[in-house]
């Protein structure tokens, strides 16, 4: 519970002093969240590396880990159409469309305004920002209410890289190289299946 | 993202030379607390200043986090199910 309130107050206290800063400090910006994210996963790596436990849940896993990435397809696909009745402005297709960006936001969304209109591809990039930002305020509730795979189900493309440290933190050092695979693969299907609900 | 899987597997394999004490792993668990802490500052920074989203967030918004809701709470129970089907019925 305190882990969730202390990566929230982190991206809140980001986010107050983002918007008081002048706006040229942008791009700055954009290289320093690159570099920051190229040190955490240096240091993923190292945890895993480190703890001679994480291998071994390869070998216990075996075929349901190729299954994970699927279950997270399908997963969404229900829940958003479920969802659909509630949003009466959009149509069925793009609302599968932007659930199909598994919080990857900057891809999906620069799909969805090129082959749709800029406001749809601000909701995708708002509702993929969203998912990442939920799974990593409730990364610790939801494995331990929910198992140890959900964060990495809710996570997303994002479970191999901007989740991961929060995944690997809360689910154990076992389930990293789970989440890079199933973001991995995620990651690879977005432009192919947002495409596709487009052209529906 | 080729960078960023090439980045952990050397972190990996460096992890993998280390010796195999708890006093290393709760330093690095607690470095990558921190730097994760600051990368979402970062990220927090960066819808802060950007004020094109910040300024259409209530209008488009909503219908976002409809959807998040919906994506998010099919995956959460896909892998609930995964858990138990996969994970704890082994264990």
């Amino acid at each position: 519970m305190s882990g969730s309130l202390l990566i929230l107050l982190s991206f809140l206290v980001g986010l107050v002093v983002g918007y008081l800063s002048p706006a040229s400090l942008v791009l700055e910006n954009i290289i320093a969240g690159q570099y920051t994210l190229y040190l955490l996963m240096f240091l993923v790596g190292l945890s895993i590396g480190a703890d001679k436990n994480s291998l071994n849940i390869l070998k216990n896993f075996k075929l349901s880990i190729l299954l994970l990435p699927a279950l997270t397809i399908v997963g969404t696909f229900i829940g958003v159409s479920a969802a659909a009745p509630f949003l009466k402005e959009l149509n069925l297709q793009d609302i599968w469309a932007i659930g199909a960006g598994y919080g990857y936001y900057s891809l999906s969304s620069i799909y969805i305004s090129e082959i749709r209109t800029e406001a749809l591809g601000t909701i995708a990039l708002i509702s993929n920002i969203l998912r990442e930002i939920f799974t990593l305020v409730f990364t610790p509730i939801l494995a331990r209410f929910f198992g140890k795979i959900s964060p990495i189900l809710s996570g997303g493309a994002t479970s191999m890289d901007t989740t991961l440290p929060v995944i690997t933190q809360y689910c154990g050092h076992e389930f990293a190289l789970i989440s890079v695979f199933h973001g991995t693969v995620l990651t690879i299907f977005v432009p192919f299946l947002v495409t596709f609900f487009l052209s529906l | 993202m080729l960078t960023v899987l090439l980045l952990m597997a050397s972190g990996i394999l460096l992890g993998l030379l280390l010796p195999n004490s708890p006093r290393i792993k709760s330093i690095i668990d607690r470095l990558t607390l921190y730097t994760m802490y600051l990368l979402l500052g970062i990220m927090g920074f960066s819808i802060g200043t950007n004020k094109t989203l910040l300024e259409k967030l209530p209008a488009l918004g909503f219908q976002a986090v409809v959807i998040t809701f919906g994506a998010v709470t099919g995956s959460v129970v896909m892998g609930w199910i995964a858990y138990w089907l996969f994970y704890k019925a082994k264990h």
